[in-house]
């Protein structure tokens, strides 16, 4: 139990070992109790800051503080930490109690406090009957499930996971993503968790830090980094399918201001056009964001929404069950609609779709920066 | 090294029992409580008739092993007392024997490695440990940079215990190796294998840990071939893809060459193959995308994905690379030559450093 600050720090690698830049001026302050995970595609420095966190890796500038220590110069295992990585294994001929127990013997703890720890991680993890098992007797998930408890008996302050389901199947992947959150409620720890998966993001963490190249893109909880992304990059690596992008041009008549797409003129709300009317943005050339979900063809919005309808031309269309995706071309742009799965649009037809302008996202074009954030 | 044959008796065995050495110390006992352990062993070290007993205990004597002795005492509160004891006798001897042969083919296989063991002894000694060429091995050098007091060579022996025929061994260097048998595919059980036990030592000891893996071999003559091998693997492997943990040999590639030749040689040999100052200029984020590209083997679609990067836009760094260098990374001569030189001047990058 412990906050983590991470301050101005850099990783950059030795000329000699590539020279990359890995991780650039990061600035976190990850709360006590908290399920941080750092999201981001492949080779955005995701490893590489956990690994600092952990002192697996030097830092090449900056602070890091575990609890109110600053921890730059302590040793990984004076850290008070625990790691989960991707790989696993267990010890075949030793029960769950041992295979949770060897690493407490390792560092020669008392063979009471060891009893203690393996039951109350066991007790946790719902896997108290399986103690004497042996790992050959254990199915996918509970073999896992022992790999979390070697962490566990640790009691560390903060546990740092990288990508730890990423080796399972999908349905098992699926089982331990509640399993993890579940865990996280009942060890009341702060647990930092990193993967490149939006959906493991979106569903276990308290805030998620979103990066790419080495640079915090955004840092928010879940539905806030939904509905409100930072920037165009954030905008369309969170959500699937993505969200739709189109160039387009904003107008300001003093009064109003209009988001020109092609041939269609889009009215913003009161609520969206107050941020940035009279604020010089006439004419200026946007990318206008919206979600699949935002993209309505039922009649009650095309009555409601009479001031943002466009036409869209339907190529494809897949029947999901509880919703239909919609491929279709709006003002020339491909987009991706989702739809209740009774719509009537089939593959080359025109129809009327109505845009919800309270989540239409507009981003400056050179910035690619979101120009109102609630 | 009893403990696993004294939770096996513990299971069978309803009174005490245990195993003292020639000089009285307690290898392995039921009993907490010792006090009248001291006894016993005067009675035995006087005694010349075997098995003995005093009033209730029955002791044997036991010599698995060239001129070590064993005692094993047990409490006579079973019926047939002394048949039990002859019986558990013969285990505890057996247990003890196949502790040492392993501990010696261990020894053995040591002075292999460290190339210490003539011709003529190593076909003794593999005939007596019976250890055949028959088989396929690997070996795995572990490299971390702190000592760890026998901590890893544990996590290893535990990690590994189904494997039988495989062997830990800390050299007198320090390097720890395992050596693996292996049957099919056996480069990626290795791979495998390191990928578990990084992950494992990681884990329980908080250390960073890179593996080499040396080149398989068919016999035991060679395994000093395999332990040299992997050492270079880790040597040069660290220079040339340091963020990978796991170096292969046999995948090093040009590496070796480009690793044998000197500061002018190198400089030469770029000059040769680019216009340095050009290839010098490229900035990060485009050696990080060719990077990343020649991982996903020149596959465009999957390195896009995976970056999360619009096709179009890996596209047009490819092309700045080749503008701004002449090579188009997407034909396979000249990704060779952009690799080769990135390699060289990590190289060179990697003298300038050591001087
Ligand atoms: N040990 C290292 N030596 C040199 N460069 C490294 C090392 N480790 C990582 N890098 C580089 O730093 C950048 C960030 O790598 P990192 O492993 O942190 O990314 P990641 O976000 O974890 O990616 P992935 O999803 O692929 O695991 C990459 O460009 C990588 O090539
Ligand atoms: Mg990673």
């Amino acid at each position: 139990m412990a906050k983590v600050v991470v301050k101005n720090v850099y990783k950059k690698y030795e000329p000699s070992r590539g020279g990359i830049t890995a991780v650039s001026d990061f600035n976190l302050s990850i709360e006590d109790k908290e399920f941080l995970v750092l999201l981001g595609p492949s080779g955005c420095g995701k490893t590489t800051t956990l690994r600092m966190i952990a002192g697996l890796e030097d830092i090449t500038a900056g602070e890091i503080y575990i609890g109110d220590k600053l921890v730059n110069d302590v040793q990984p295992k004076d850290r008070d930490i625990a790691m989960v990585f991707q790989n696993y294994a267990l010890y075949p001929h030793m029960s769950v109690f041992d295979n949770m127990a060897f690493g407490l013997k390792l560092r020669k703890t008392p063979k009471d406090e060891i009893k203690k720890r393996v039951h109350e991680a066991a007790r946790i993890l719902e896997i108290e009957h399986l103690l004497d098992r042996k790992p050959k007797a254990l199915s996918g998930g509970q073999r896992q499930r022992v790999a979390l408890g070697r962490a566990i008996v640790r009691e560390p302050k903060v546990f740092l996971m990288d990508e730890p389901l990423s080796n399972l199947d999908a349905k098992l992947r699926g089982q331990m993503r509640v399993e993890l959150t579940k865990l996280h409620q009942r060890l009341q720890t702060t647990i930092v968790y990193v993967t490149h998966d939006q959906v493991e993001a979106m569903t276990m963490g308290t805030r998620i830090v979103c990066m790419r190249l080495g640079f915090i893109q955004q840092v928010d909880n879940p539905q806030v980094m939904y509905d409100y992304p930072a920037n165009v990059y954030v905008a369309g690596f969170i959500g699937t399918p993505q969200m739709n992008f189109a160039d387009a041009t904003i107008k300001d008549d003093g009064k109003n201001i209009y988001i020109n797409v092609g041939n269609s003129s889009i009215k913003l709300p009161e609520s969206r056009a107050k941020n940035i009317i009279g604020q010089g943005y006439d004419g200026k050339e946007v990318i206008m964001g919206i979600r699949p979900e935002a993209l309505h063809d039922e009649q009650v919005y095309i009555d409601s929404l009479p001031d943002s309808i466009v036409n869209a031309d339907v190529e494809v269309v897949e029947m999901l069950g509880p919703e239909a995706l919609v491929y279709c071309v709006i003002e020339g742009n491909n987009m991706i609609t989702r739809f209740k799965p009774n719509t009537k649009a089939r593959h080359g037809d025109v129809i009327k779709v109505a845009l919800d302008t309270e989540r239409l996202h507009i981003f400056d074009k050179d910035t690619e920066k979101a120009l109102f954030r609630d | 090294m009893l403990t696993p044959l004294k939770k096996q008796l513990s299971k069978i065995v309803p009174c005490n029992f245990g195993v003292i050495d020639q000089k009285g110390n307690i290898l392995m006992t039921s009993d907490e409580n010792i006090d009248y352990i001291s006894s016993l062993v005067n009675d035995m070290l006087l005694s010349s008739v075997f098995p003995m007993e005093t009033s209730s205990y029955v002791i044997s004597r036991i010599k698995p092993y060239r001129t070590n002795i064993f005692y094993f005492y047990l409490e006579k509160k079973v019926k047939n007392h002394l048949l039990v004891l002859q019986l558990l006798s013969a285990m505890t001897e057996n247990f003890i024997k196949s502790y040492y042969d392993k501990f010696d083919r261990a020894h053995f296989l040591r002075s292999v490695i460290q190339q210490e063991v003539t011709e003529s002894n190593m076909k003794k000694k593999m005939i007596s440990y019976k250890i055949t060429n028959e088989r396929k091995r690997i070996v795995l050098k572990i490299k971390t940079i702190e000592k760890t007091n026998h901590s890893i060579e544990t996590i290893l022996n535990n990690l590994f215990s189904d494997h039988k025929f495989d062997y830990v061994i800390e050299l007198d260097n320090c390097d720890i190796v395992y050596i693996m048998e292996v049957d099919e595919d056996a480069e990626e059980i290795a791979i495998t294998a390191a990928k578990n036990l990084i992950a494992t030592i990681e884990q329980e000891l908080l250390i960073p840990v890179v593996v080499g893996i040396g080149k398989l071999v068919y016999d035991i003559a060679s395994l000093a071939d395999s332990y040299e091998s992997a050492s270079l693997a880790c040597e040069i492997g660290g220079i040339f893809e340091s963020e990978k943990n796991i170096f292969t040999y046999s995948k090093l590639g040009i590496g070796v060459f480009i690793s044998k030749l000197n500061k002018e040689e190198l400089a030469q040999y770029l000059n040769m193959i680019i216009d340095v100052e050009l290839f010098t200029k490229l900035d990060e984020e485009i050696i990080r995308t060719i990077q990343k590209f020649f991982e996903n083997n020149l596959n465009i679609s999957e390195t896009a994905r995976k970056m999360y990067l619009h096709r179009n836009t890996l596209v047009y760094r490819i092309d700045k690379v080749l503008k701004q260098t002449g090579l188009d990374v997407r034909n396979f001569d000249d990704a060779l030559l952009f690799k080769t030189a990135y390699m060289v001047k990590s190289y060179m990058e990697k003298l300038n450093d050591n001087t």
